[in-house]
């Protein structure tokens, strides 16, 4: 009898294009489907409805279609459910439309799977447990742990009168008469909109039941009823208590935002589960919005909640908010850094898994390989002070190993996904992995011999070459040991075979000057500035700041047609008409007597012919405009 | 368009065509179609000359007529006391005065009356049968005086009747009373100008005529007005066409002042130089003013593109990695000044970055142009603003207009190219009407003392490292760095205070990089 309620919607394959593999001739018949399928907009709440719409219809014309087509009308609903489960309208315009298709089993596992994609929703709950009371009435146990079940999600919900009758109702139907007091004495402490009811109800009850209290229900009643007056301002302005695509309006933000400030404080010292409910449904409409995510885990936190509540409300916020909200997720991130001493291989675990999944957002960001290689480096070859040295350099010298290998294949094409490391690794962050080898090789290892083969090997790969913690590494690695000759060779290649941003090489060039100031000696500047070319440390980065394709030009005869190119001409400003075209027509002797019978000079031209010739470059139309057609 | 051909050597090559209006005044010759605007233009050339009231050009005759059909017609009509100077065909010379075989007229005559009262009230019956000759109608108009009071002798013009001048080469938007202006504040003897204007389309021809009441003035004019700027072109002066009649034909001189008035600048230029070798050889006795045929040749205005914007401060990014991100971009651009913002469209391979000040730009596209970025040698243009790009996009998606024709009009002032010659520069400097010219940037050129103290580094690298804010950075700092020099003391105190506080906050931010950066929280 319970297998149907161990299938769920969810093994429905996820297809892409659910109108695949469909027969032509149902297509051509239904126009309107294909074409609202086609024409989805998934930012539009109306085109979606428009579409269950169009499905509800189809349903309706053919009765019971084949299979393929059962199939495809589920994967589009599901489609759209996998996206929004918020949407309870559709999850129960689903299960009518499954109940149409399949019967009362599978529609039973809609629901089903409903509560579990949005366990926060009183209705689903109610019509969930509603149709369990009604269709298995035999299945007692099963629907208790149901009811228990939701009494934790939505129990505390302000509104969920419908689902404490429903409760009563069933155990009443059992004759439970000490479930139903413990039912009854829970509810008189939640703030509930029709409290004063369940108070008359549960006088009544212990009236004909001739039961006693073990305390004074009338105080407990006074309490609940402040409650509820006190929340009343904030409950009674909720115009959109549902999740809905758009904005949520500006009254009802507000409204949320002082309620959730009222919750919390801390004087009210109200129940920690009803604060949760009023989060959980807060975050149904502004389900988007990160900073109640933040003010709900901060609360959380405070409140030493049970770090899985806090972590699955991480995670929950993370797969729900959208992708360019960074702050929640970098959070989640410290979070699990700091929980690590606890459980460290718990938060092993969904440390990597975060860090993986981020990567697949953020494939650019290599803060996140830095903080993945610090963690796992913490992790797996953790070193305490009571080692044996021996030891100890074994374990660091077996991380190098593995990060040498983890480089090599990558750039090799052979990732082992064994190594959870490689499986993280792309083209950007690569460096990242270089850098903490080339690091701990010579920090930690102390081995500056192949420290330097490591630099002079990977500057070679195309992948770091560019890469600014990689040449950062390199300028501070020589500086530590005052090599001059390698700086200046450095600071020379700058901007001419090491391409690094304008800012960085500022701050390089910058610093090198403080460096060789204080750490040279005539001497060596002497020596440096004698030799064939004549690189002088003090002036060259000077020159070079802000300039990043500075370089002294050693050719003379280039030099000497520099004026004839168009950056000189141009002197900096570019686009201008740098061969303007000239006439001089002197009227200088117009006015003198002597030369009154001699015709004037003839005008002199210049550069006439390039007037409409004006060569300009102009890539913006060239490259932009014609190819964003 | 070929004013010239017609007007300044009406009679070569171009006996068929009968325009009486080729032998008037060049004033009348534009508005032939038009009889109550010859009269009344005749009326203000009258008040010039004043001797010449009593003339009457006569036209539509019969080609046998002479004199004497004339004077017959007159003297039934009530005017018996005229002289008629009859226009005849196969000279240069006028017909009255070289009667030799049968010939025709050339269809009209001038007729002079006794006084200007006569002559006004013949002119009334302008339009009237003419007795005896069934189907021809009077046509009459006043005469104007240059070519009636005998204009044989070299140079000898009557200077006193006709002292217009020609101006050519007009701005489109040269209103009459700027001709007027132009003209009036060197000479005070200026009575009228006039612009020729097309009469379908209401368009400046290009062309217009000042009228002097002194000869010497106008001649003065001939010299001093050549190539004088007015709207940001090249005036060209000249005699009108009663001065003009006995330059020697010269089939050269023909074509090149047709092909003046071409529009393509080129060929015009072309054109222009081959009448110069012509006329330089074969005019040297003639009188100065023939030089003045020449035509400067001045430049269209450039269209406002985003190259010829001088206040365009957007910087276009071509040939840029996919791999590059914003961010990064920011951290190669930004030290040569402060960014407004940094854009990379998807998937088109190019990047934005926009400068507050044109010379950042400028110093960006110069020191940057084929600077690889992420392994790829970036190509600096100008680009133009997010705002007009997307205007021009939709512009684009709306019709299938080549993208040339695209480019919307900016509201701002064009700038005019101006060659710089000697006559020119000498006339401007002179000339109080035209404002000092500026050239592009040099309104940007201000610069605050916190900007140079800080050693080229934008005031907003302190915030480098900020996780989230990089992007609102730039609008914060705007205050300080485009504060203008201020005048007074405490203004200036606190810009070079600001500038100490900026260039330690800069120290702290390279430190910061330097050291973060190495450890990969460089772009986070």
């Amino acid at each position: 009898m319970s297998d149907e309620t161990h299938f769920t919607i969810e093994e429905i394959e996820p297809r892409r294009d659910a109108l695949r593999g469909l027969d032509t001739l149902f297509l051509q018949d239904n126009e309107a489907l294909v074409q609202a399928y086609r024409d989805l907009d998934w930012s539009n709440i109306h085109s979606l409805t428009q579409m269950v719409d169009t499905i509800e219809q189809t349903v309706v014309k053919y009765g019971d279609p084949n299979d393929s087509i059962k199939l495809a009308l589920e994967t589009i609903l599901w489609q759209i459910l996998r996206k929004y489960p918020l949407l309870f309208g559709f999850w129960k315009r689903f299960t009518t439309i499954e109940y149409q298709l399949f019967g009362l089993k599978k529609s039973i596992a809609v629901l089903a799977t409903s509560v579990k994609w949005f366990p926060t929703s009183l209705e689903l709950w109610c019509d969930y447990l509603n149709v369990l009371c009604v269709n298995n009435p035999n299945e007692k146990d099963f629907i208790r742990k149901n009811f228990q079940i939701a009494k934790g999600l939505i129990g505390k919900q302000f509104l969920s009168h419908p689902f404490w009758d429903k409760f009563i109702e069933f155990e009443v139907g059992q004759e439970n008469w000490d479930d139903v007091q413990k039912i009854y004495e829970y509810i008189i402490e939640i703030p509930l909109h029709q409290y004063a009811r369940f108070f008359t109800a549960y006088k009544k009850f212990l009236n004909e039941k001739n039961l006693e209290t073990t305390r004074n229900i009338d105080i407990v009643l006074k309490r609940t009823q402040t409650i509820v007056n006190e929340i009343w301002q904030f409950e009674s302005k909720i115009k959109q208590p549902f999740f809905n695509l758009g904005e949520v309006l500006n009254g009802d933000l507000e409204n949320w935002s002082k309620y959730l400030k009222f919750v919390i404080d801390s004087s009210k010292s109200l129940d920690k589960e009803f604060i949760m409910s009023v989060f959980d449904r807060c975050l149904i409409p502004c389900l988007y919005h990160e900073k109640v995510w933040i003010m709900y885990i901060n609360w959380l936190t405070k409140e030493d909640v049970p770090d899985e509540v806090i972590v699955d409300t991480y995670q929950r916020a993370s797969t729900f908010l959208p992708l360019d909200f960074k702050t929640l997720r970098y959070d989640f991130l410290k979070f699990l850094k700091k929980k690590y001493k606890s459980n460290n291989i718990l938060f092993n675990k969904i440390f990597n898994e975060t860090v993986s999944r981020f990567l697949k957002i953020w494939p650019n960001d290599v803060s996140l390989m830095t903080e993945y290689i610090s963690m796992w480096k913490r992790h797996s070859f953790k070193n305490s002070l009571d080692q044996p040295p021996k030891e100890i350099l074994e374990k660091q010298t077996s991380f190098t190993k593995i990060l040498e290998a983890s480089i090599t294949n990558y750039m090799n094409n052979q990732i082992d996904t064994e190594v959870y490391l490689q499986t993280l690794i792309n083209d950007k962050n690569l460096s990242i992995v270089v850098v903490e080898l080339i690091k701990t090789t010579w920090l930690v290892l102390k081995n500056n011999m192949q420290t330097r083969k490591y630099f002079n090997f990977y500057q070679k790969n195309s992948l770091i070459k560019d890469s600014v913690p990689f040449w950062l590494t390199y300028y501070k690695f020589e500086k530590s040991n005052v090599n001059f000759t390698k700086l200046n060779k450095f600071i020379r290649q700058l901007g001419v075979e090491i391409y690094l941003p304008t800012t960085v090489m500022n701050d390089i060039l910058t610093d090198y000057r403080t460096f060789y100031l204080t750490h040279s000696n005539i001497v060596m500047y002497e020596s440096s500035t004698t030799d064939l070319n004549a690189f002088d440390p003090i002036l060259y980065p000077e020159m070079k700041i802000s300039n990043p394709k500075y370089d002294p030009i050693v050719d003379i005869k280039a030099n000497s047609e520099r004026y004839k190119s168009t950056e000189w001409k141009e002197a900096g400003h570019i686009g201008i008409m740098a061969e303007r075209p000239q006439i001089s027509n002197s009227i200088i002797e117009s006015n003198s007597g002597n030369l009154v019978q001699r015709p004037l000079n003839l005008p002199n031209f210049r550069n006439l012919e390039k007037i409409n010739q004006v060569k300009i470059n102009d890539l913006y139309t060239g490259e932009f405009l014609s190819k964003s057609k | 368009m070929s004013y010239k051909q017609s007007s300044y050597y009406p009679s070569r090559g171009d006996l068929a065509k009968k325009d009486p209006s080729q032998y008037s005044d060049i004033i009348l010759s534009e508005n032939n179609n038009s009889n109550t605007n010859v009269s009344s233009l005749q009326g203000t050339s009258n008040v010039g000359s004043g001797t010449t009231g009593n003339q009457l050009y006569m036209g539509d005759l019969d080609p046998t007529w002479d004199k004497n059909t004339v004077r017959q017609i007159w003297a039934s009509l009530g005017e018996a006391n005229i002289n008629v100077r009859m226009m005849w065909n196969n000279s240069l010379n006028n017909g009255s005065r070289s009667p030799m075989g049968s010939k025709n007229n050339q269809g009209y005559c001038f007729v002079d009356f006794p006084s200007s009262t006569h002559a006004a009230n013949a002119l009334l019956k302008n339009g009237m049968l003419i007795p005896n000759f069934p189907n021809r109608k009077l046509k009459l108009n006043w005469a104007t005086s240059s070519y009636s009071s005998g204009n044989s002798t070299f140079n000898n013009v009557k200077s006193s009747n006709n002292c217009s001048v020609f101006v050519g080469d007009l701005a489109p938007n040269v209103t009459e009373s700027q001709l007027f202006e132009l003209f009036i504040n060197r000479y005070a003897s200026v009575a009228h100008a006039k612009v020729v204007h097309d009469q379908v389309t209401g368009i400046s021809k290009g062309y217009g005529f000042v009228k002097f009441a002194n000869s010497d003035e106008q001649q003065s004019a001939l010299l001093e007005m050549q190539g004088v700027f007015l709207n940001g072109r090249a005036i060209k002066v000249g005699p009108t066409s009663g001065q003009q009649q006995h330059v020697n034909s010269n089939n050269d001189y023909n074509r090149s002042s047709s092909s003046l008035n071409n529009e393509n600048l080129d060929s015009r230029f072309i054109s222009k130089s081959q009448s110069f070798i012509g006329s330089g050889s074969s005019n040297m006795g003639l009188k100065r003013n023939q030089t003045s045929q020449f035509i400067y040749p001045v430049q269209q205005q450039p269209s406002l593109n985003h190259f010829t914007d001088p206040n365009n401060t957007t910087v276009f990014i071509g040939g840029l990695s996919s791999l590059v991100t914003e961010d990064e971009l920011r951290a190669y651009f930004q030290p040569f000044g402060t960014i407004v913002y940094v854009k990379i469209p998807v998937g088109k391979g190019c990047g934005f970055v926009q400068y507050v000040d044109r010379l950042s730009a400028e110093t960006a596209i110069a020191r940057m142009q084929g600077f690889p970025i992420a392994n790829s040698r970036v190509r600096l243009s100008w680009g133009r603003s997010a705002k007009q790009t997307a205007l021009l996009q939709q512009a684009m998606l709306s019709s299938s207009l080549q993208v040339q024709q695209q480019q919307p009009t900016l509201q701002q002032p064009n700038y005019g190219y101006i060659p710089s010659s000697t006559c020119e520069n000498s006339v401007l400097s002179s000339h109080n009407n035209i404002t000092p010219l500026t050239l592009p940037g040099c309104q940007t050129l201000n610069y605050s003392n916190s900007y140079t103290n800080a050693s080229g580094l934008g005031m907003n690298d302190y915030y480098f490292y900020g996780y989230n804010n990089v992007t609102n950075i730039s609008a914060a700092n705007l205050l300080t760095d485009t504060n203008p020099m201020g005048p007074s003391d405490i203004n200036g105190q606190q810009v070079i205070m600001q500038g100490n506080e900026a260039l330690v906050n800069n120290t702290n931010a390279m430190l910061n990089r330097l050291e973060q950066g190495s450890n990969g929280f460089m772009f986070a």
